[in-house]
């Protein structure tokens, strides 16, 4: 309890520093949430648009032009994650040699260098349970918004990879065609055939922001603990050593 | 590793001439093993501490705090303050109270006498004594000018 106490004063000291981290792990959170939404929701559509199809080769057909529209969220996912982790191992690098100072005090002190990680890693922590709790309200309190621009999303990918079209030509290309003829032809109709049932779409939501959380929590303790730890014992060997004036 | 030196064992109230580098050194060795811990004039708090939690970080053992407080002659409400708020008399008795909670058995006083007035050493000279004494710790008054040397509280290294 102790530790986390001195977390939150440190926090509210570097209030600065932390607002920014706090910003940033806010669209961290944001993207990460819509990635993972768009990965779920995805699977989705796949489900629903099989369910139209009458044959099994079909079924596999469309799964198979779809797919590629999946690794375009992993790919997001890729981006928004390393961009999100590039940033943070700059601050935390950043922030470590500006706190060489508090260090020097805390050891002098006589508290540990556990304790002090221990205290860095909760005062990344918090800020950014914060970051995700305040995504996940605003999530939650524009959901009508967020579903459009999720299919919306979905639109977008489909178009770009001309999937729609695609499987449109697989079933005409394919015997027994006239048992597809329920297939939409663009992606706009074909998303928007997708019924989200609410159970469905707030199952979708938690997945997503658990997922999320998963992530950048294990990030940041990793990181922290990682650059924390190691620039404690390299300025404790470095401090040490010539104290006398 | 580095070996121990002579210097631990000695228990009293000890000065040190600033010019004595065979001395200084051994302490200096002494604050690299984590054996001994230094009283500087400013007291390096972490600042986004308050002063009793800046104290509370030594105190790991839960030691009761009003129960050692008398023998730096300091009283609760010190520890009450703001970090600006405190003289320098008062950091300095800060520290001996951190060096005591996390039980070190040797401390270094570095030129703190010159800060305090005429008075206040007056007072601090004796307090070290018995605090070494009642503590069974090493104090070492490392300072420039000798006259601190002579002293009934000191012994001369």
């Amino acid at each position: 309890m102790k530790t986390i106490h001195f977390a939150i004063a440190s926090i509210f000291y570097h209030k600065k520093a932390m607002v920014l981290y706090t910003l940033v792990s806010f669209f961290a959170v944001i993207g990460l949430i819509v990635t993972f939404a768009l990965i779920y929701s995805m699977d989705q559509v796949i489900a629903q648009t099989r369910d139209l199809l009458a044959t099994e080769d079909l079924q596999t057909k469309v799964a198979e032009e779809i797919q590629p529209v999946t690794t375009i969220y992993h790919q997001l996912f890729y981006l928004i994650f390393s961009a999100f982790t590039l940033v943070f191992i700059g601050f935390q690098v950043y922030y470590q040699l500006y706190k060489r100072s508090e260090y020097t005090a805390w050891l002098a002190s006589g508290a540990t260098t556990r304790q002090w990680v221990a205290m860095q890693i909760i005062e990344m922590l918090l800020p950014l349970l914060a970051a995700a709790a305040i995504a996940f309200v605003l999530l939650l309190l524009f959901q009508p918004y967020f579903q459009r621009e999720l299919l919306s999303g979905h639109i977008i990918a489909l178009d770009r990879e001309r999937a729609s079209d695609n499987f449109w030509e697989a079933v005409q290309s394919l015997p027994g065609q006239e048992f597809a003829i329920t297939i939409p032809q663009n992606s706009q109709i074909l998303v928007q055939n997708v019924d989200l049932n609410s159970t469905t779409w707030l199952a979708i939501l938690f997945e997503s922001t658990r997922h999320t959380l998963v992530v950048l929590l294990a990030a940041v303790t990793g990181f922290t603990g990682l650059i924390a730890s190691g620039h404690s014992l390299y300025w404790r060997k470095k401090q040490w050593k010539n104290q006398l004036s | 590793m580095e070996k121990p030196t002579q210097l631990t064992k000695s228990i009293g109230f000890y000065y040190v001439s600033k010019d004595n580098e065979t001395k200084t050194s051994e302490l200096s060795l002494l604050l690299a093993q984590k054996k001994a811990i230094l009283i500087r004039a400013q007291w390096p708090s972490v600042p986004f501490l308050s002063v009793m939690d800046n104290v509370s970080l030594a105190n790991k053992k839960g030691d009761d705090l009003e129960s050692v407080l008398p023998y730096v002659q300091l009283p609760l409400s010190a520890l009450k303050k703001e970090r600006t708020e405190l003289t320098p008399f008062e950091e300095i008795k800060i520290q001996l109270l951190l060096a005591l909670l996390s039980e070190r058995e040797t401390l270094l006083i570095e030129n703190v006498l010159s800060t305090l007035t005429t008075k206040e050493v007056q007072i601090l000279l004796p307090l070290c004594q018995e605090i070494a004494e009642q503590f069974a710790v090493a104090i070492y008054l490392i300072h420039e000018d000798e006259c601190f040397a002579h002293t009934p509280y000191t012994t001369y290294l």
